[in-house]
């Protein structure tokens, strides 16, 4: 049984700190510029094509899941300057233009890719096994680089210049532009960031699992149910949904089944809604 | 005086649409009727939500229920087709009942993601629990309904039967923003904590226009269920999208504008079936571009275009 | 016989913050009740805990005879106790009548039940359209009926707010700094305006304000705040000469007239 548990619960680290990364960039763009980017599971779609196209043309793995991803994020500030920033503040507004963005960016996709699954060779093979607890590589990887990005991140926001102005207008964009911070550039930076790491984990997931134009809708819907779990522009709160996501996922799908399990989530969202409307975190960078 | 203008005018815009498929009996054009003035009513029930200052993106899934639960209680239930039409409507609207008090619950944005989240599972049901919903090949050889002994088995019909309930849809829309309620959901919609201040139960209000909504959009899909006979999960994923763009294109501050929507936008892909994703990544950088440069929609563009002659007249 | 409202021992945290503590008073039938204190002592907590924007941590509010800590603002507004806001706050896009009639029938059709009665919604109409006339004869608002509210000057919109609170039909008014950015002429004549309020409408008052001259001149009592807590409730002649009170303010910009 505890050999069980532990298993259960490696895995579902696992795919959580993968659910963190998308769930960081969404609650991150909410908190700033109070959009609700519903093209965020695009942009992780973007990511992990990025990595299959660069792979394509003879790139290591490495190098093109990290030149992908700044790919992806160069185009999300290109967005934010082109579309976004219209729409700053205003949540409807914001959330129509994503929903339109989202569709031209599947259909690009469509278009360019067809409607095929494409594979990305994986970068290592075989299981580690430690007696109790197995756990393939390229899954391990998967995991150690999440919480190695996410360790960045939290050192970006904590101790250089730009996250804590992200963070400053985050609280109150007004005072911070009095202290001298420029809103429009944090308002790109951040949303570029935000895209950058969705893009990450669209690339850490390819080999996993195979690419399409849709595989970004699973990990937003996941996303929206971490920001609710943990406070709508709460990085903490992200990072904690996530986690839990992941193991309230893997342990219900294990011991019962994927829908119980995607309902009993539901059930648990609701639950935190009714008990603590603020989230897990509040809201608060 | 107004009343007996606007009631001419709905009348006789009525008729001519009654008329349509004497004038244009081919099947394909007919079906495109259909489905129009099912979208009508659609994007009345959206209508209602966004002039509230709602957005649900669990509409999709709300036809969906609609049609599963008309079909469902006349193949298993053995209902005749006027209660089970009713019960879609009342399903939802009591789904929109027990989970509207629970989403509005916490202010703001996240009202919309709860109900993507409902969506998701619900439609997730659908797909899952085969013995029930048939899973991914869904239900099918749904019968027609009977109405008044007579039986619907003609797209003609169907589409008399759409165009019924997109005009009662309209109507009720209508006196809705007409009467005292129209009032307080636009109050709701500018300023709820003054609203409040002042006695307002801005809460009951929203989870009642969230029903009534609801209600439309179940009605909606029954009739869709026994228009088509057949139904699987994957026919609604369009849905959640085309609704707003429906709104967002014709312009959700008046009824008028979802209905102008649905009429120019929902032909257009039927009329252009090869190139479906280039249609898809047109509809996509539509949406935007309305939303940038065209808030109000059509609506609100015809608006500026006349007030702009008046003045200078 | 008109409204009382007794707070016992409120408390209020926000997180580590403690935003009220131990508050309490008692208003007397027919008084003009007076709040004052720095910036950040509580006052428009003190009015959201009572008016029940949220529940106060501990401790009680009875109004009337029935408790109302934990209501829900729109249910403690139609049971007569009706609050206006510090920053401004009316419906902009309306006309001033449109504004003042919303007043009205939002305390008549306040719940959704309303329409099930279909008589109540004529009615109501009328009554509306009634109250919001004899308010603009009241406030002399004649002149910008049809305007826009969002178009009025700032001091005519305040004024707006307060005739808006008092088409609700309140039977105590809890008025969160009414005079906050109006001019030395415009404050005093809103001190006027709240006394014909209690004069001519019978309704009681307990006003948040900042200009010391106005609240001294039109209170009964004055209660003083400072970090949550009370250090002075008394006559307005009493408070100015506390020496507590003196403190809390010295420093400060607020200046004790
Ligand atoms: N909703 C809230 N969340 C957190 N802190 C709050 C909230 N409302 C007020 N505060 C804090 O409580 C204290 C009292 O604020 P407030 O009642 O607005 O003061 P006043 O109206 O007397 O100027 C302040 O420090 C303020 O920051
Ligand atoms: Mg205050």
């Amino acid at each position: 049984m505890g050999q069980l548990l532990a298993q259960i619960l490696v895995n579902g680290l696992i795919s959580g700190s993968t659910y963190v990364l998308v769930a960081l960039g969404f609650t991150m763009i909410s908190g700033i510029m109070r959009v609700l980017n519903f093209a965020h599971g695009e942009f992780y779609m973007m990511g992990a094509y990025g990595v299959y196209v660069l792979t394509q043309y003879g790139l290591g793995y490495f190098p093109a899941l990290l030149i992908g991803a700044i790919i992806v994020g160069a185009f999300g500030v290109v967005m934010e300057r082109l579309i976004f920033r219209w729409v700053i503040g205003r949540e409807v507004n914001g959330l129509i233009v994503a929903l339109g963005l989202s569709v031209v960016l599947k259909a690009l996709a469509l278009i360019i890719f067809g409607p095929v699954e494409l594979a990305v060779t994986r970068p290592v093979h075989g299981t580690l096994d430690l007696g109790s607890v197995s756990i393939p590589y390229d899954r391990l990887l998967v995991g150690g680089c999440a919480f190695g990005i996410m360790l960045l991140f939290y050192f970006f926001l904590t101790f250089t210049r730009v996250g804590l102005a992200m963070r400053a207008v985050a609280q109150d964009e007004k005072i911070a532009a009095i202290q001298g911070v420029r809103p429009s550039f944090i308002h790109a930076a951040a949303f570029g960031l935000g895209c950058l790491l969705a893009g990450l984990a669209g690339g850490l997931m390819a080999p996993i699992y195979t690419v399409n134009p849709t595989i970004g809708e699973l990990p937003m819907g996941k996303a929206f149910v971490i920001v609710i779990l943990g406070g709508l522009g709460s990085i903490p709160g992200a990072v904690v949904g996530g986690l839990l996501l992941g193991i309230a996922e893997s342990f219900f799908s294990t011991l019962i089944d994927g829908t119980v399990s995607a309902m009993l989530v539901f059930a648990l969202v609701v639950l935190v809604i009714i008990v603590r409307p603020q989230g897990l975190m509040g809201r608060s960078l | 005086m107004r009343l007996g203008r606007f009631a001419l005018v709905f009348a006789a815009v009525m008729a001519v649409l009654v008329a349509v498929p004497f004038y244009f009996p081919q099947r394909y054009i007919i079906h495109i009727c259909v489905m129009t003035a099912l979208f009508v009513t659609l994007g009345l029930s959206m209508n209602l939500m966004l002039r509230t200052g709602l957005v649900s993106l669990a509409h999709s899934a709300f036809m969906a229920i609609g049609s599963y639960t008309s079909a469902l209680c006349m193949m298993r239930l053995g209902w005749p087709f006027s209660v089970s039409f009713l019960a879609s409507g009342l399903m939802v609207a009591l789904l929109a009942l027990v989970s509207g008090p629970i989403f509005l619950r916490i202010k703001g944005v996240y009202f919309i993601l709860l109900t993507y989240a409902l969506s998701q599972v619900v439609m997730l049901n659908f797909m899952e629990w085969v013995s029930l919903f048939g899973g991914n090949s869904g239900l099918s050889d749904i019968p027609r309904p009977v109405l008044f002994g007579m039986v619907f088995n003609t797209a003609r019909q169907f589409y008399w039967m759409a165009l019924a309930l997109a005009g009662v849809s309209f109507l009720v829309a209508r006196t809705i923003y007409r009467s005292a309620l129209g009032t307080i959901i636009d109050a709701i919609k500018e300023e709820e904590r003054l609203a409040s201040s002042l006695g307002l139960n801005a809460m009951g209000f929203r989870v009642l226009i969230f029903c009534i909504s609801g209600f439309i959009a179940g009605l909606s899909g029954s009739v869709y269920a026994h228009y088509m006979t057949f139904l699987s999960p994957e026919a609604f994923t369009g849905v959640m999208i085309d609704v707003i763009l429906i709104n967002v294109f014709g312009g959700a501050a008046s009824p008028i504008g979802p209905v102008l929507g649905a009429i120019i936008l929902i032909p257009l892909p039927e009329l252009l079936r090869d190139a479906q994703e280039y249609q898809i990544l047109a509809y996509g950088i539509l949406l935007i571009a309305l939303q940038l440069f065209l808030p109000e929609g059509l609506i609100g563009l015809c608006r500026r275009i006349l007030s702009a002659r008046w003045r200078r007249s | 016989m008109t409204a009382v409202l007794s707070v016992t021992d409120i408390s209020r945290q926000f997180g580590g913050l403690q935003a009220l503590s131990d508050v309490a008073f008692t208003t007397v039938p027919g008084e003009i009740f007076g709040i004052i204190g720095p910036n950040g002592a509580g006052k428009t907590t003190l009015f959201n805990v009572i008016t029940g924007a949220f529940p106060p941590s501990t401790g009680k509010v009875v109004f009337e005879g029935t408790p109302v800590a934990g209501l829900s603002m729109d249910k403690v507004a139609r049971m007569g106790l009706v609050r206006t806001f510090q920053a401004t706050s009316v419906f902009r896009s309306q006309s001033v009548f449109e504004n003042l009639r919303r007043g009205a029938m939002f305390s008549l059709l306040g719940r959704p039940s309303f329409l099930l009665r279909a008589k109540a919604t004529v009615t109501a109409g009328a009554v509306a359209r009634k109250r919001a006339e004899e308010i603009i004869d009241f406030l002399d608002l004649g002149a910008v009926t049809t305007n826009r509210a969002g178009d009025l000057a700032y001091g005519l919109q305040k004024i707006l707010g307060v005739g808006m609170a008092l088409a609700a039909a309140p039977k105590m008014l809890l008025m969160d700094e009414p005079a906050a950015g109006l001019n030395p002429t415009e404050t005093a004549a809103l001190g006027k305006l709240l006394l014909r309020v209690r004069g001519e409408w019978k309704i009681d008052i307990v006003v948040v304000e900042h200009d010391m001259q106005m609240i001294m001149s039109i209170c009964d009592r004055i209660m003083v705040l400072n970090y949550g807590r009370v250090i002075c409730l008394d006559t307005p002649s009493q408070v100015r000469a506390d020496p507590a009170v003196i403190e809390a303010y010295l420093g400060t910009d607020d200046e004790l007239a």
